[in-house]
């Protein structure tokens, strides 16, 4: 067995610490980003969709302006968002190269979405219960916790895994600002040293992740769905 | 008794930029403690728009909201909730949270009480056992019957022991049999707590099942209200004797009278007549009377009798014969015993028709 992999992964066995480390950073990097991203964006996704005109706190000025940074951030090319963050990226982490710099992008690059994914979510909550909730005398709070979140969950966690497995895609980029992980590791050794089993067992791993985040997400996503 | 809802001048618009809507127009409305009110009309008279603002649900552009002995227009966000919670509403598609139980769904309400977990326990349990679902409290809403949902959204609504219970059109999404039912507990809560109760509706069957006083709605504003047995047997607008004749199906039934060959080609000394009556009326022997005094006979082709709050409301279609002189004297009989006597014209009306037929 090991002498198959050895023969058709012979760069692989070579570097398999380098594997280990990439591994651990693209983890990291996708961990971190979520936890961030993910509460900035749940909080972005529940503004929007309470302050939308005709919703529990209507606010037309702050919908209007959320909405559109929003879609202006979710506008940029990620690659380039990379580049052009540089300063703020220094200016908040004292460095702009590593893994932890790259978070900083990865957060910009995805709470915008992660927040669209959410407004998505919570739509899907009938107005009806909304009503209901209000009617029993619920203030917009409660709503928010007890209705919103609650009634929308299983959806929440659906959008989740999207965002999940876009993040862990773009963590592939973050090789370009020195971030390392998986896809620095596929690019900077495999593509450029024609090693393409480095490049391969990088994609198999990172397919790996996503596969894991889609069956966890999914078993959930069923489980609170009544 | 004290008016529990008043509603003084309401009017309701909804403002887009292309059009202007008026939902409610100038309408006052007073329900009293313990009444059952119903409001009946066609989608997009207002009616749903206009109990939307006992409970502010919707705010009305002009009008006074007075509930409880309290000015709900005046009261801050906090204070309005509080009284909400004295207001409980039921909705035609019923509203029931999908992710929780049918126990955490009536414990909703309760969850910004004061009351300890030990006796929201036991108040969820009264509830359930009162619209008769105890057996199903760790089911989801998913799982349910409509009707069964229905009697939930009961529940939930009365969790805050609320002095009004608004519902709309609570029953329209249920079959015949599941609405009388849920109309059943609707009339025993009122009954029996002595809720007050504000129902709409497009089915004046609901309205007649439980109600004891009705208001119409068209266009936005009330066009006809009273008493049930008043409104009901006195109908003055035509949209309230359209309403009322779905219920008791009499234009249907004399349409069909009048296909009848017999009915067709009446004899001159027949008369086709509808007979309405109230109450006592009915305790004479009206129809052999007829015959012992005035020799006509009465030969009864449709018969209605509703009974309203105990109290008969009749609508029968006879043919009387006999001869000119003792039929009229028949109908100022039937009129004196407070029968509402209402003749038919047939014969010239009806034999073009079936000229035009063979042509």
């Amino acid at each position: 067995m090991v002498a198959i992999f050895a023969h058709y992964f012979p760069n692989v066995v070579g570097i398999s610490d380098e594997f280990v480390q990439s591994t651990w950073e693209t983890i990291y990097m996708v961990v971190a980003t979520a936890i961030i991203a993910g509460i900035i964006g749940m909080f972005l996704g529940v503004a929007l969709t309470v302050t939308e005109p005709g919703h529990i706190l209507a606010q037309r000025t702050v919908y209007s302006v959320l909405d559109k940074l929003v879609n202006l951030f979710r506008s940029i090319p990620f690659i380039i968002l990379l580049a052009v963050i540089v300063p703020f990226t220094r200016l908040l982490v004292g460095t702009s190269i590593g893994t932890t710099a790259a978070i900083v992008p990865l957060v910009l690059g995805s709470a915008p979405f992660y927040a669209r994914q959410i407004q998505n979510a919570l739509v899907e909550v009938d107005p009806g219960i909304i009503e209901a909730a209000e009617s029993v005398g619920s203030s917009p709070l409660e709503i928010i916790f007890r209705v919103y979140l609650k009634e929308g969950l299983s959806e929440i966690i659906r959008v989740s895994v999207v965002t999940l497995i876009s993040v862990i895609g773009l963590t592939a980029m973050a090789g370009a600002v020195g971030g390392g992980g998986l896809g620095n590791l596929a690019i900077s050794v495999g593509y450029n040293r024609f090693q393409n089993d480095v490049t391969f067992i990088s994609m198999i791993i990172i397919l790996l992740m996503v596969f894991i985040v889609q069956v966890v997400g999914d078993f959930f996503a069923r489980k609170t769905a009544h | 008794m004290s008016a529990v809802i008043k509603l003084e001048h309401i009017d309701v618009t909804f403002k887009s930029k292309t059009r202007t809507v008026q939902a409610v127009h100038d309408v006052s409305l007073s329900v009293e403690k313990g009444e059952v009110y119903g409001i009946v009309g066609y989608s997009g008279a207002g009616k749903s728009t206009l109990v939307r603002v006992i409970n502010l649900l919707q705010r009305p552009t002009k009008g006074q909201v007075e509930v409880n002995q309290q000015d709900l227009l005046a009261l801050k966000p906090k204070a309005l909730r509080q009284a909400r919670k004295k207001i409980g509403m039921i909705f035609q598609h019923f509203n029931l949270m999908n992710a929780r139980t049918i126990a955490d769904n009536v414990d909703y309400p309760l969850k910004s009480s004061k009351l300890t977990k030990a006796q929201r326990r036991a108040k969820v349990a009264e509830l359930l056992d009162l619209v008769g679902l105890s057996d199903k409290k760790n089911a989801y809403p998913a799982q349910l019957s409509g009707g069964q949902k229905q009697r939930v959204a009961i529940a939930r609504a009365l969790a805050n022991d609320p002095e009004i219970l608004i519902s709309d059109e609570a029953t329209s999404a249920l079959d015949p049999k599941t609405t009388l039912s849920i109309l059943e507990l609707l009339r025993s809560l009122n009954q029996r707590l002595g809720l007050t109760v504000v129902l709409i509706t497009h089915e004046m069957q609901a309205v007649k099942e439980i109600c004891q006083k009705v208001a119409v709605m068209e266009n936005g504003q009330i066009i006809e209200r009273g008493d049930l047995l008043h409104v009901f047997s006195q109908p003055q607008k035509q949209l309230t004797k359209d309403f009322i004749n779905t219920a008791t199906q009499i234009e249907q039934a004399l349409g069909k009278v009048l296909q009848q060959p017999a009915i067709k080609h009446l004899r001159s000394n027949e008369r086709l007549v509808q007979l309405s009556y109230i109450g006592d009326s009915t305790d004479q022997p009206i129809i052999t009377e007829l015959y012992k005094r005035y020799l006509v006979t009465a030969n009864i082709l449709f018969g209605n009798v509703e009974i309203l709050q105990n109290t008969p409301v009749g609508n029968l279609i006879v043919t009387l014969s006999g001869t000119e002189k003792n039929l009229n004297a028949a109908t100022s009989y039937l009129r004196q015993a407070q029968v509402n006597v209402r003749e038919i014209k047939v014969g010239r009306d009806v034999i073009p028709l079936t000229k035009k037929e063979h042509a």
